[in-house]
């Protein structure tokens, strides 16, 4: 153990000895004030002691306390109102101790008050260093659990740093890494100091995410100790730490927009998460990214009535998905609401349900559907009109309908399919290698897979 | 007198009894007393507690009166359904999953000592020999998964599935163990992951249960239908046992002589009386019930066809490889997805029989347990095949596993050699694989040391696994809970991280 190190713990013991002199001279200032008071008689002896161990302990806490400022990591305007306080209180407690009982008694009890205000406020501010200057406030704050990123109109449009990194290092790093802390000599709280780094160097490196040390240690396993944020505080989410990932990988711009990055489908999904300020979004699946307006009530209403499952696809989201299941018949004056809610209404199972092509009409008025069963109905290649006009979809079961390879041609200007199931259809495997060539980026399942029956599975091993 | 004079004798006997058990001198001090109390302490914990926090996750969303209406999840999910596929007694990683050449090697040999410094084998005593892995094994599909000739049909589907090679375990006997990675608790009380899914997502088909259980292989898993309870949940969410041999549920047809209508007037006159019941206690169970006598009702109609494999094509029976008529797990897997078919939210099937202990023929891997093998191997491949064909896989997530792993050290039961190659219990790393519900096809996460014994990175517990199951429903494992005992509760109590490796 070397000098410095021993001289380096008296500084760090600072944070544990202030609570001796606000301890005893409160007491003792409570004692001078109350002196008169029957039930603090008995005590007053013991007010002279209560003055002399606050004096000591305030000067023993105002030098450890200019040592530790001594050290870097703390921003001198705050410690400098603490370190002013801190001094004068242990300035007055020498003065009140010397003039002890050559003062009137209540001239004396004016200078107590003052030291207890001095004490408060040297005490308030030297927390405010330790746990965070809003560490007080936070209490009557909504939980900071939430998106650490207030959510952001028009993202493509919107600067990436200003709109989302910049609140975001504010929300979780600012507080360590910023004007009143600095933890190892790293402020994030303007671009100069992002670039600039700390005591062990860059802390990002423009297009080399690799080789930042603010992405590794986010992504550090929690347990590590070079983990940042601490495990104690709110960790950033997957979500989060990905932007920041992207964002230092495409160079960390502090200019550039949303729109001016090259996203991949991964990044749009947790831009959508951003955009609309969920904390996070099951990566992004059969969903729009676009938000869209509340849905009509009372339609929805009547297509619970109706014995239709409505469902928003989740609490956090004005999408819809419905299904018959409970509702097999479908007739047309049900089927009929569907068009009120086009807007909203994105997945639709209508398996094992009495459809029929002349119910499509309805079907097709909902452009946004994204997921459509059809599987089990009566739908034949007539249908198929209509499906064209499903600009949207994504997903569409029709296994165990009557549809043939002609009738799905039909749908090969649909950019957006991705995945059709036609088992069980007048659809034959031989067509698949023809179909597979028209529609090169849908996965067409014919299904009617084997499974063979090998010797063992119908034998046991005898013992 | 007769019969029918002494019954009504008895039933009134018994209405009197009741109305004097609820007038007791407790029970007048308690209402007069409680009664002002709860007046002034009511409203004032009224505007504080779970009421006053205003986020989007569900604290308590139960609706006593319509409990299994379906509800959407918190966040968009990827998946409707589970079928989650237990194998009680627990599957060895050696011989299915996790190739190990140079335990080949080590074959026959004494186990050496730094293995054992330290540890509790729930069998091995002393110093157990290495067993080399009993099976050949290859690279499988284009993701080159580890798959062994134990599962030859199995091995075809590789590339749908992802492998947990490294789930670990703090509890080394089976019923522990089980409730552990059913429940979230290795001891009783928890509810289980399927009650839990159908308190926050009710189910869609309003016809039958949202949470159904499936038993194979002669025996109930260790921990007993615990794993499938609702604990502290409404018992409404507690998993319904069915069976795919004979009836469905039990007593699900109509007695001789009764006939549709006198059954709903009996349920009719049962619900007045529970209604009444409520009106006295304000008890919430009391609407479950009410609600679990108008499900049944229901149930008799819709379950019998739901529930009857027999209607299926014979290529499918073909394909499962169902023995009609008996019980059997392949008829379970067939059953499971024909529920998840019309609308189950959780299928939950045990296999018992998995325990390779090498005690007897019956249990050694290879002897007996070559029997449980191919009994699961097909149905399971033909369970991701036909779902893949119906178009479920993309929103049914399929799990498999047990609740442990196996050595990679022969047992020595007590000390002395067993009879036959078996492995004792192992906690520190096993394989659990999922497939569909927006999981990663052909891939694998994790990967043990060379022998198999600890793991060396992805490592994952029950905890991620609920917390991944629980994000592919739509939910945040951490907000999703239930108030009791004065604290919210999780199926993760405190641990659990999302896999976010193996969700594609």
């Amino acid at each position: 153990m070397t000098l410095i190190s021993i001289f380096d713990l008296t500084g760090r013991l600072h944070p544990a000895l202030v609570h001796f002199p606000i301890g005893f001279l409160l007491l003792a200032c409570f004692l001078q004030l109350f002196s008169g008071r029957t039930y603090v008689k008995s005590l007053a002896p013991a007010t002279m002691l209560l003055f002399a161990l606050g004096m000591i302990s305030a000067i023993v806490s105002v030098i450890t306390g200019l040592i530790l400022s001594g050290g870097d990591d703390y921003e001198s305007d705050a410690v400098n109102t603490h370190k002013w306080t801190g001094i004068s209180v242990a300035v007055i407690s020498v003065l009140m101790l010397i003039v002890y009982k050559k003062m009137a008694a209540r001239l004396f009890s004016l200078f107590s008050l003052l030291l207890i205000v001095l004490v408060v406020i040297a005490g308030h501010l030297g927390a405010e260093l330790t746990h965070g200057d809003d560490f007080l406030s936070s209490a009557f704050k909504e939980s900071n659990k939430g998106p650490a990123i207030p959510p952001i109109k028009n993202i493509q449009q919107a600067p990436v740093y200003a709109s989302a990194v910049e609140p975001l290092l504010k929300a979780r790093c600012y507080s360590c890494h910023g004007p009143n802390k600095m933890k190892g000599k790293l402020r994030l709280d303007n671009p100069d100091f992002i670039l600039k780094g700390g005591e062990d160097g860059k802390v990002v490196l423009p297009g080399k995410v690799d080789e930042s040390n603010l992405v590794d240690r986010l992504k550090l396993p929690l347990e590590d100790d070079d983990h940042m944020p601490p495990r104690s505080k709110t960790q950033l989410t997957p979500n989060e730490i990905s932007l920041i990932h992207w964002w230092i990988a495409n160079g960390a711009d502090f200019k550039k927009t949303f729109g001016q990055f090259p996203q991949d489908p991964k990044m749009k999904g947790v831009l959508a998460a951003i955009e609309s300020g969920t904390v996070e979004v099951a990566k992004a699946g059969d969903i729009p990214l676009e938000p869209v307006g509340k849905p009509d009530e009372a339609s929805i209403k009547k297509l619970k009535e109706g014995g239709v499952t409505v469902l928003q696809i989740a609490k956090t989201s004005n999408y819809l998905s419905l299904s018959f299941v409970n509702q097999p018949s479908a007739p047309d004056s049900i089927l009929r609401i569907l068009p009120r809610l086009q807007q909203q209404i994105i997945w639709l199972d209508l398996s094992d349900a009495k459809m029929d092509d002349a119910k499509m009409k309805y079907i097709s008025q909902l452009p946004h559907l994204v997921k459509l069963n059809l599987n089990n109905t009566k739908i034949s290649d007539t249908s198929f009109g209509e499906l064209s006009k499903l600009k949207q979809l994504k997903y569409l079961n029709l296994v165990g309908t009557g549809i043939s390879s002609n009738g799905l041609k039909s749908l090969k200007d649909l950019k957006t399919l991705k995945s059709v199931y036609v088992y069980h259809t007048a659809i034959d495997r031989k067509e698949y290698p023809a179909l597979k060539t028209l529609f090169k980026e849908v996965i067409i399942d014919t299904g009617g897979y084997f499974v063979p029956t090998l010797i063992t599975d119908t034998t046991e091993v005898k013992y | 007198m007769t019969r029918d004079e002494l019954n009504a004798k008895r039933l009134a006997r018994e209405a009197e009894e009741t109305r004097i058990r609820m007038h007791t001198r407790r029970h007048f001090l308690r209402e007069s007393a409680m009664g002002l109390g709860a007046l002034g302490i009511g409203s004032l914990l009224g505007s504080c507690g779970t009421g006053g926090n205003s986020n989007n996750y569900m604290t308590s969303t139960f609706d006593p009166v319509h409990p299994l209406l379906p509800k959407s999840p918190p966040l968009p999910g990827r998946a409707k359904s589970v079928i989650y596929l237990h194998m009680a007694g627990a599957p060895s990683q050696l011989e299915l999953f996790d190739y190990k050449p140079e335990l080949m090697k080590m074959d026959g040999q004494d186990c050496p000592k730094s293995l054992l410094e330290g540890k509790n084998f729930a069998f091995i005593r002393g110093v157990p020999k290495m067993l080399g892995g009993q099976a050949k094994f290859a690279q499988r599909g284009q993701s080159g998964a580890w798959i062994s000739d134990n599962l030859p049909h199995l091995c075809t589907v590789a590339d749908e599935i992802s492998f947990l090679k490294c789930v670990t375990t703090d509890q080394f006997n089976h019923a522990p163990a089980q409730l552990l990675v059913h429940t979230g608790s290795a001891r009783l009380g928890r509810p289980s992951m399927g009650s839990w899914v159908t308190y926050g997502l009710g189910t869609e088909n309003q016809n039958l249960p949202g949470f159904v259980v499936l038993t194979s292989g002669g025996n109930f898993p260790d921990a007993g239908k615990s794993v499938w309870g609702s604990g502290f949940l409404p018992s409404v969410y507690q998993g319904v046992q069915c069976r795919s041999e004979g009836d469905p549920v039990l007593f699900i047809k109509d007695p001789q002589g009764m006939s549709r209508d006198l059954r709903r007037a009996s349920i009719d006159a049962i619900n007045e009386s529970n209604r009444q019941e409520y009106q006295s206690y304000q008890d919430p169970e009391i609407l479950s019930r009410i609600s679990q006598y108008e499900m049944a009702f229901r149930m008799q109609i819709e379950a019998p066809g739901v529930m009857d494999i027999m209607d299926e094509p014979d290529y499918i029976h073909q394909m499962y490889g169902t023995k009609p008529g008996k019980s059997c797990f392949a008829n379970n897997v067939l059953l499971a997805r024909k529920l998840v078919e019309k609308g189950v939210r959780f299928v939950q099937l045990f296999d018992w029989g998995w325990d390779a202990h090498g005690d007897g023929a019956y249990n050694a891997l290879n002897i007996g347990i070559l029997n449980k093998y191919r009994s699961v191997d097909k149905p399971i491949t033909a369970l991701l095949l036909d779902l893949k064909q119906r178009g479920l896989l993309e929103e049914t997530l399929v799990v498999w596993g047990g609740e442990f792993g196996r050595t990679p050290m022969m047992e020595n039961r007590n000390g002395a050699q067993n009879p036959y190659k078996g492995r004792d219990h192992h906690t520190a790393a096993f394989t659990i694989w999922m497939a569909g519900g927006g999981i990663k096809k052909g891939y694998t996460h994790g990967e043990t040391d060379e022998i198999g014994y600890y793991p060396i990175s992805g490592k994952v517990d029950a905890f991620d696994i609920q917390a991944t199951i629980l994000n592919q429903l739509g939910f945040n494992h951490e907000e999703f809970t239930f108030p009791f005992q004065g604290r919210p509760f999780r199926l993760t109590d405190v641990g659990g991280k999302v896999i976010h490796d193996i969700i594609a």
